[in-house]
């Protein structure tokens, strides 16, 4: 009889009867049962191995290679090969297998309760996921694996048809599990519970969002009995109380994640005791909590207390707290990553400068429906938290352009958010095309209700940005239209007419169609635009966001490195960026200017003086209003005069005109000319700030990125209904709810 | 300082520290025995495959230590390998089983990756049969087995 020889298989009388009678050395298979690599035991094998072929590598080695395996059907094929590939692969074929349907589960419940497998399947299962079955799990598909004694981790969420009965017959069978998911099951109770804290004592992780029966009761019993939690999530738990909490951080001081939300009856008080009693706390979830003040944070001393762990901060709706909440948390949570503090209303400008500290850990932001902030809070943001993939500033009605404008220097923004930013016009969005780098990266962008904006622009950008996924325009009205609406996705069921009326959002294939039919059928310029107003327009940009960094300029004297001693990319640097996306602004300019000459109009360009002068790093630089008027600067031979109007004007809009290689499809050959005649002097400075923020970038190791979702976050890995609690936190339809609920999970962007 | 590495057809070669110690074994030794002159033997390990191994060490040599990490995610990814690396393993499938072999005997964590996941790479989307014939092995199953095992493995079926 053959030995298993994975390595975890064990001794007891599940030895499995293999009818393949042996064929492998079984020096080979001692070693596979000692995972520690022991030189000697290695070496002797590789001996025996050397000259021979891949069945038979060491199976630990194997098994190394089949990890990389991510597909079933692929690790399956690989244990058809032969028996030593099959005995290897097999135990983890099994471990944790995706059953993504009922049949697939049919199947595989039907090999495991087969008197005469060839392997002890059902032992090998160590984490079981059936949330993805739904409505479709019920007691008796569920009580079938209670033969799995070795069950560590079970996933539930969503089984609406499971009784108690089911889950206390599977439960009682699962001692040893760590991870336990029952979110969003209407059958689970206090009485469930007080029966998982006497089977589970080594849970550490338990979710029961959406289990809104429970009470402070039960939570209390688990605390007392499951002393080894590290992960809970009470969701959507609105029974539970302060003592709960409290009971909590004083039983489980291993807990390093806890969702809360909407447990709106938890006071400041509770949330004290999170932060006196778990220094080492990874990711809080308070959204909802309606009733905590500034008075929760009152404690924190950034000079005494230090949450060097904290990653995840979620203060969604907790409309209480004020600017004073930030100066505390923000400079003891050093290393934030994502932090949600959307529908903050009362936050300013003034508290939340202090996010900049969080430099270059801070990836995702949410500051939707904080009203009050303005373009500065966003340029000092930019400036500083360079690395910020995921920015949400819907309903920030205060902000403009120049935003924008700040925001296109950001290097790895992959999503953006602007619902409702109503005074952003086309400008915004083509500053943001004349970046070098933000078209390359930008995959989700929200612009519902954003009434400005045109086609042309839309057009202009859904071109541009060729890994985009995701683009919402609802309310726009330009796309309220069927000829585009009929590649947008469909509605919510729950909307009303007038919303579906107005419902724009395309996502995946949709863009990809979009993209297409645009080509197909480009827009007309932007008419309703003189040249005036598009000169008026990058004139303001260039000179707000020129003011809003010499302000800056002021306020951050000195601060040149963060502790690391890395090298913050300074306010030169900035400028420099600024003026390199200033050249494309001027080129563009310079198009228009060009159309102008032909018909014999005055032009200034004013971005083009200050540029220069600032480049040359004179005085007066971005700060300087004065306009420099540019009477007809070259000589009209060179000028071929472009006959009609802006409206008649060939081609795509005039931002297609050639400022870099960023924009190969070129139009206008004599527009090139033009354009090298004028950027000569600017490509340097364009070039060396591109080239010093990708040095910057490549300083910072990426490995750090795998510190943070590791272990056992997998449970969170699967979401339910994405917009669910979107849905209940957004009520009026105004957007970045729901992406705030979740900041990491990206794909629940809501349907606005 | 330089070290000696001997391989086992006793080919000499004569290589920086910090490019021997990308082998824990090595530097574990080297730990244990202090600053030596004499040349370490790696009776394991012929010279094609020795200078194979260097030439990844000398590349490397600068990259961060791998922390091992406890909390190692089951189902890696294999479609991150750099780029350098992925035209270093353009190799045969002889010389590929002896990297992987040789980095498992040096303990070189990141070589041993990167060959486990050229060989996954080489697995993936292929039948049973086509995996034996890349890798030239022999189907040790009697029809019997083999249809049994297919049959209680059907449900891993989900592409």
């Amino acid at each position: 009889m053959m030995d298993l020889d994975t390595c975890s298989t064990n001794n007891d009388s599940n030895e499995p009867h293999l009818p393949i009678s042996t064929s492998i050395a079984s020096t080979t298979i001692t070693s596979v049962c000692n995972t520690t690599s022991d030189a000697i035991t290695t070496a002797f094998n590789l001996r025996l191995g050397r000259g021979q072929s891949y069945s038979h590598l060491p199976s630990e080695l194997i098994l190394q290679i089949f990890k990389f395996l991510a597909s079933a059907h692929d690790l399956r094929s690989a244990t058809l090969v032969c028996k030593h590939w099959c005995s290897c692969g097999m135990d983890l074929l099994w471990s944790k297998p995706s059953l993504l349907t009922s049949s697939a589960t049919e199947q595989m419940i039907k090999t495991m309760t087969s008197p005469n497998t060839i392997f002890p399947y059902a032992d090998y299962i160590r984490r079981l996921n059936l949330s993805l079955l739904g409505p479709d799990l019920t007691d008796q598909i569920l009580m079938q694996f209670a033969s799995c004694s070795r069950l560590e981790r079970l996933l539930l969420a969503g089984s609406v048809n499971i009784t108690a009965v089911g889950l206390n017959k599977i439960l009682s069978c699962c001692s040893g599990l760590f991870l336990l998911d029952l979110s969003e099951i209407p059958v689970v109770t206090d009485e469930l519970l007080y029966n998982i804290a006497a089977d589970c004592p080594r849970l550490h992780t338990l979710y029961l969002g959406s289990c809104p029966a429970i009470t402070d009761e039960s939570v209390v019993k688990l605390a007392n009995n499951c002393p080894q939690l590290k992960r809970i999530k009470l969701s959507q738990c609105t029974l539970l109380t302060d003592r709960s909490i409290l009971t909590l951080t004083q039983q489980c001081p291993q807990l390093i994640e806890m969702d809360v939300t909407n447990c709106n009856l938890v006071s400041s008080h509770a949330v004290q005791s999170i932060f006196e009693n778990l220094p080492q706390i990874r990711d809080i979830n308070m959204t909802l909590l309606v009733n905590i003040t500034n008075q929760a944070f009152a404690s924190i001393h950034s000079t005494t207390h230090r949450f060097e762990q904290l990653r995840v901060l979620n203060l969604t709706s907790c409309a209480l707290i004020t600017d004073e909440t930030l100066a505390r948390i923000i400079p003891a949570a050093p290393r934030l990553r994502s932090l949600a503090l959307t529908k903050c209303d009362k936050i300013t400008d003034v508290g939340a400068s202090v996010i900049k500290i969080l430099g270059k850990h801070l990836h995702y932001l949410h500051l939707g429906h904080c009203a009050r902030i303005t373009d500065k809070l966003v340029a000092t943001i930019a400036q500083h938290c360079t690395r910020i993939r995921y920015l949400d500033l819907a309903c920030c009605s205060k902000l403009t352009d120049a935003a924008v404008f700040a925001l296109a220097q950001l290097p790895k923004l992959r999503r953006i958010g602007l619902v409702k930013c109503s005074n952003i016009t086309d400008h915004g969005i083509y500053a943001m095309l004349v970046s070098q780098i933000l078209p390359q990266s930008l995959e989700r962008v929200h612009l519902s209700y954003c009434i400005h904006l045109t086609e042309s622009a839309v057009a202009a950008l859904v071109r541009r940005c060729s890994k985009l996924t995701h683009l919402s325009v609802t309310g726009v009205p330009d796309f309220v239209s069927p000829r585009y609406q009929k590649f947008c996705r469909a509605p919510p069921p729950e909307f009303t007419s007038h919303q579906r009326e107005v419902f724009c959002v395309f996502s995946g294939k949709g863009v990809r169609e979009l993209r297409h039919y645009m080509q197909e059928n480009p827009v007309a310029e932007p008419s309703p635009m003189s040249f005036a107003a598009i000169q008026a327009t990058y004139r303001r940009i260039s000179s707000t966001v020129a003011l809003m960094i010499s302000g800056l300029e002021g306020v951050l004297d000195g601060a040149g490195e963060d502790e690391n001693g890395e090298e913050e990319p300074s306010l030169a640097q900035i400028g420099i960026n600024l003026l390199a996306t200033s050249a494309g602004i001027i080129e563009l300019s310079n198009a228009v200017m060009e159309t102008a000459i032909g018909e014999n109009m005055e032009i200034s360009l004013p971005g083009l003086a200050q540029g220069i002068s600032l480049h040359e790093g004179e005085e007066q630089g971005f700060a300087g209003t004065g306009d420099v008027i540019m009477n007809d600067p070259l000589p009209a031979t060179e000028v071929p005069a472009v006959e009609g109007s802006v409206v008649s004007h060939p081609g795509p809009p005039f931002l297609d005109n050639p400022v870099s290689s960023t924009f190969p499809d070129l139009q206008h050959p004599h527009h090139q000319h033009q354009g090298h005649h004028l950027c000569s002097r600017l490509d340097v400075g364009g070039l060396t700030a591109h080239e010093t923020s990708m040095e910057v970038d490549t300083q910072i190791p990426e490995g750090e990125e795998a510190s943070f979702d590791n272990g056992d976050a997998e449970g969170r890995k699967r979401v339910p209904s994405p917009g669910t609690l979107g849905r209940l936190l957004d009520r009026e339809g105004e957007g970045s709810g729901a992406g705030s609920a979740s900041p990491v999970e990206e794909d629940d962007d809501e349907d606005f | 300082m330089p070290v000696t590495l001997v391989s086992l057809d006793n080919e000499n070669y004569v290589v920086d520290k910090e490019v021997a110690e990308r082998s824990i074994l090595i530097k574990n030794m080297l730990e244990d025995v202090g600053e030596t002159d004499s040349p370490i033997p790696l009776p394991n390990v012929t010279s094609t495959v020795l200078k194979k191994v260097i030439e990844y060490c000398e590349h490397h040599r600068n990259d961060p230590i791998q922390v091992p990490d406890e909390t190692d995610d089951p189902r890696k990814r294999s479609n991150d390998i750099e780029e350098w690396d992925m035209k270093f393993m353009q190799v045969d499938q002889e010389m590929l089983f002896e990297i992987i072999l040789a980095a498992n005997y040096l303990d070189i964590k990141p070589l041993l990756d990167v060959g486990c996941k050229t060989v996954a790479n080489i697995i993936k989307g292929k039948t049973p049969e086509e995996i034996r014939k890349a890798f030239n092995i022999v189907n040790d199953f009697t029809p019997e087995e083999e249809a049994q095992i297919r049959k209680e493995n059907e449900w891993a079926e989900d592409r």
